[in-house]
């Protein structure tokens, strides 16, 4: 689209884009892209006369509405089996640490592996952001050593945080309870279903 | 309420139809659209994309960008195999249900 586009097509998209305001995002973008694309290039002639092919975008709102309706009810959405597995998997990732450290919260990461209300993208960051940032701490923690081991006159600088072993701490009191309400979050969000049930936007 | 009868056996099939133009040929939505307008099967885009993004979320059918000769970038839908395969299992079972409805309803008496 160019300055040079018909005012013809500005407006009909204009139009559509308003007419599709209600429209799932995923569908509108799409429908948008696809006018957008077969009106690109076109004089105001011929672009006049593709659109009344196209037709009244309240009609096409309305048509991408049924048939979104129509596809989310021929798949309809199933309850979770039961809320409790995932409320008490997030729960061991978020308080586990204070009741029985260690333990809990690898017991919480596996109830969430098991449960259907969060997707296998979800479930694989829950396992790998804490495993990234011990390596992180390690790593840095080992770095920090060597040097000073290198350098044993510089005295240790109590405002650098990554010269202490303490900041392991960080893991079990501050990453899996962040990520414990992230997760309850999502799954509140959506009602606590099973991710399957979900439409594919919803996801 | 009368039911459409048009209404409820397009809606049965209209996916199969877009998986069996996708068979031949890779096409973009305005192709698709005109094809299924002019036929009958659907009234307008505004049913097409929806269609699409299901199909496209079941792998049935993916999509790549191609610069057409007039100018713009097209979005090509094309078949998977899976789509192929979900397509193959319809024609499979197309015909004899065709034939075992029109025994079961009869012909047209007039």
């Amino acid at each position: 689209m160019t300055k040079t586009t018909p005012q013809a097509t500005r407006d009909y998209l204009a139009r559509l884009a308003a007419a599709l305001s209600d429209v799932q995002p995923d569908v509108r973008a799409e429908i948008i892209a696809g006018v957008r694309e077969e009106l690109d290039g076109l004089d105001a002639e011929a672009a006049t006369a593709r659109i009344a092919e196209l037709g009244d975008p309240t009609f096409i709102a309305a048509e991408a509405t049924a048939a979104t309706l129509a596809a989310e009810q021929s798949h309809p959405t199933e309850p979770s089996p039961s809320r409790t597995l995932p409320i008490i998997a997030v729960l061991l990732l978020i308080v586990g640490t204070f009741v029985v450290p260690v333990i809990a919260p690898i017991v919480g990461l596996v109830l969430v592996s098991f449960s259907a209300v969060w997707s296998r993208r979800e479930k694989l960051a829950t396992w790998l952001i804490p495993l990234a940032t011990a390596v992180i701490l390690v790593v840095a923690f080992a770095i920090t050593s060597a040097v000073q081991a290198e350098v044993p006159t510089v005295p240790t600088n109590p405002l650098v945080p990554l010269a202490s072993w303490h900041l392991a701490i960080l893991l079990p009191y501050l990453v899996l309870p962040i990520e414990g309400i992230a997760l309850l979050v999502r799954a509140n969000g959506r009602g606590w279903r099973t991710v399957r049930s979900l439409p594919e936007w919803r996801r | 309420m009368t039911v459409d009868v048009g209404t409820q056996l397009r809606k049965g099939v209209v996916e199969y139809c877009v998986l069996g133009l996708l068979s031949r040929e890779p096409m973009y939505g305005w192709q698709l659209s005109e094809r299924l307008v002019t036929s009958g099967m659907i009234a307008s885009i505004g049913t097409l994309y929806p269609m699409l993004s299901r199909l496209r979320s079941q792998g049935l059918v993916t999509t790549y960008n191609e610069a057409s000769a007039s100018g713009p970038v097209r979005k090509y839908y094309q078949l998977t195999a899976r789509g192929a395969a979900q397509l193959e299992s319809f024609r499979l079972q197309w015909e004899p249900f065709t034939a075992t409805v029109l025994q079961l309803v009869g012909k047209d008496s007039s």
